[in-house]
């Protein structure tokens, strides 16, 4: 593998810092400027820990406010149209900004490089803009929040949500948004994860969470684009009244539920993969053994990564023709 | 009640196929309930024998082939036949049998509509008890799901188009109805003034009841409804008044637009090559959209103006009346 000749935390190539056991990627820069324009995987880790964590607070906050809502019947401190709102932003926050970033974005970015014995991931560069990607997608997300947001629940169901009055369009460009940080994260694991492997790590011996970032990251670049395209439509059905989804238009609501868990499906997996492979590590470390089954554990989270992509939702559409 | 009953978790089962849908739960419940006691048990069993302890080394296993691939082969036979079973029960559910009484659901903000095969009306539903009832839903805004948990039975109304289920009760009572597709509420009249909260109406009261009748019963109640509008006989009205009888004959004659005489049902040949079997869906959406699907023999665009103004009850009686012309 050819040196990569980038700068890591901020101006300081790794080089300089090489070899000197009191600057680690903490030290090796000062200053808020340093760390806002770096390029380090490992502190791009620790910005994206930082932002998922208030991202998780937020979405627990919306959590918490619902269920004193219903601690008693009727009207104990909001009113439907605000619980309504809350319910979407909970599920927006903790699937877009919490859930889908958590485990890639924080340990894949910090691990994955260490875990494959390289110096940074493919494209350092890329995985900053991935992060202000998902930085401008939580403020698309905040503006939603001020400006009454919408009502329509994560899912975005249309009729309804043409027909809704709350700010729709903000969270829908917020989600939009927050796809692209999620598929350029992906590219970036994978390119890494084919060229930047140590010389003698070969497939069969990269580590288990190598192989879920694997999984994760190609379900990311399969069905996120899908969702974005999708909400996209739907941004121009609301705005233009294209007639795709409506059926006053001769659109079919039952397309948009297709094409929404066309992602969202796979999503599950994006999750539960990542989910998979530190647990893998965590008990292989602790328990001081090779994973048991190294292969068998690799090649079903690959395998459960392309079946989830190739399902195309139909699990979720509950409705069916006469 | 024991514990061991589906009861013990779910609402009383209300028709034999609830009985089905909840004898699989059970299964995978009381499996699920063996498997994980199993793994815990084994789990704390080995943490316990391996633990670090002087005068004991760790010794590494090898890998064993054989017992990887019996542990993923050994779940596959229970896993297909979960599949079987729950896939069964769901076909068996989804097909409703010949004889079944028809009766039209209509969902909307924020409430129900049924209406029966003689054309009587009601927000709650009556139904005799140990008959097969077929629905046929439609939705005239957004998405609603029409569910009744004591039924096991649960699908999604899609604005401009029908679906469909059906039940047999086998025994007589009340259930509950519950709309499950968040469709939206309100606490504001038109002009913006907060309501008191008791006027609140939104996806949550979107409410109703099924109330299973003895055959008396059920008979009574439709007698008591009145003498209402035959949906036939509003169709045949509708025929006239909305003009499809300056193309469309009752009486098999074919001038530019197809009879509707013995049109229900029957499979036509489209334009495209494509064969379509004449149901609800067809027709509504060659009412509404009428370029949509062109019978073979005729022009594409069709000459036909879409009749989108037509209200769901409109639609669904000049349907009915089609089903008459045989």
């Amino acid at each position: 593998m050819a040196a990569l000749d980038i700068p890591i935390a901020g101006g300081q190539t790794g080089d300089e810092a090489h070899g000197d056991p009191n600057v680690n990627y903490l030290k090796a820069n000062r200053g808020v400027m340093s760390w806002l324009w770096t390029v380090d995987h490992k502190r791009i880790g620790l910005l994206y820990l930082s932002t998922v964590a208030l991202a998780f607070l937020v979405g627990g906050l919306f959590a918490l406010v619902m269920r004193l809502e219903l601690f008693t019947a009727g009207k104990t401190i909001v009113d439907p149209e605000t619980y309504h709102r809350f319910f979407t932003l909970h599920g927006v926050v903790m699937v877009f900004l919490f859930l889908i970033p958590a485990i890639p974005a924080v340990l894949g970015n910090f691990l994955l490089p260490l875990m494959v014995g390289a110096r940074g991931l493919a494209f350092p560069r890329l995985n900053m803009l991935s992060f202000y990607i998902y930085v401008t997608g939580a403020v698309f997300c905040v503006a939603a929040i001020i400006m009454e947001s919408a009502d329509t629940g994560w899912t975005f169901y249309t009729p309804y949500s043409m027909a809704t009055k709350g700010c729709v369009l903000a969270l829908m460009l917020s989600v939009m948004v927050l796809g692209l940080s999620s598929i350029l994260t992906g590219i970036n694991f994978i390119v890494t994860i084919h060229k930047m492997r140590a010389p003698g790590l070969t497939w069969a011996r990269l580590p288990l969470f190598g192989w879920g970032m694997y999984a994760t990251a190609i379900t990311q670049i399969l069905a996120t684009p899908v969702l974005v395209i999708t909400l996209g439509l739907l941004i121009f059905e609301r705005v233009l009244g294209l007639g795709l989804f409506d059926p006053k238009l001769g659109g079919d609501p039952v397309l948009f539920q297709h094409f929404f868990w066309f992602y969202a499906h796979p999503a599950v997996y994006i999750t539960v993969v990542s989910g998979m492979a530190v647990v893998s590590e965590i008990i292989a470390t602790f328990s001081r053994r090779a994973v048991f089954g190294q292969l068998a554990i690799a090649t079903s989270s690959l395998a459960l990564a392309l079946l989830g992509v190739s399902r195309l939702g139909k699990p979720h559409v509950s409705c069916r023709y006469e | 009640m024991s514990i061991f009953a589906p009861s013990f978790q779910l609402p009383e089962a209300m028709s034999a196929s609830a009985a089905n849908v909840d004898a699989l739960y059970s299964f995978i419940f009381w499996l699920s309930v063996v498997l994980f006691v199993g793994i815990m048990v084994a789990t704390v069993y080995f943490v316990w024998v391996y633990r670090k302890r002087p005068g004991h080394k760790a010794e590494p296993t090898g890998h064993n082939l054989f017992l990887q691939i019996g542990l993923a082969v050994a779940p596959i036979p229970l896993l297909v036949g979960m599949f079987h079973w729950g896939f069964k029960g769901y076909m068996d559910m989804s097909i409703a049998p010949a004889g079944a009484m028809e009766v039209r659901v209509r969902g909307f903000q924020w409430g129900w509509e049924f209406e029966y095969p003689g054309g009587e009306t009601d927000s709650v539903l009556h139904v005799p008890v140990n008959r097969p009832v077929k629905l046929i839903m439609s939705s005239s805004d957004v998405l609603h799901s029409f569910y009744v948990p004591q039924l096991r039975v649960k699908r999604d109304l899609v604005p401009g188009m029908f679906t469909s289920l059906w039940f047999q009760p086998d025994k007589t009572g009340k259930m509950d109805v519950f709309c499950t597709e968040y469709c939206g509420g309100k606490s504001k009249d038109q002009n913006g003034n907060e309501l008191a909260p008791s006027e609140y109406k939104g996806h949550w009261s979107m409410l109703s009841q099924i109330v299973v009748d003895t055959q008396e019963d059920f008979d009574k109640y439709i007698q008591g409804k009145g003498t209402p509008k035959d949906p036939v006989e509003f169709g045949k009205a509708l025929y006239t008044q909305k003009g499809c009888n300056a193309c469309h004959s009752v009486d098999g004659s074919v001038g530019v637009a197809p009879s509707w005489k013995g049109l229900w049902a029957r499979s036509e040949p489209m334009l495209d090559g494509s064969m379509v079997t004449v149901d609800g869906n067809y027709l509504r959406e060659s009412i509404v959209l009428p370029s949509a699907k062109i019978v073979k023999g005729y022009g594409s665009p069709s000459i036909m103006p879409s009749y989108q103004g037509l209200k769901d009850k409109e639609i669904d009686a000049i349907i009915e009346y089609m089903k008459t012309l045989k």
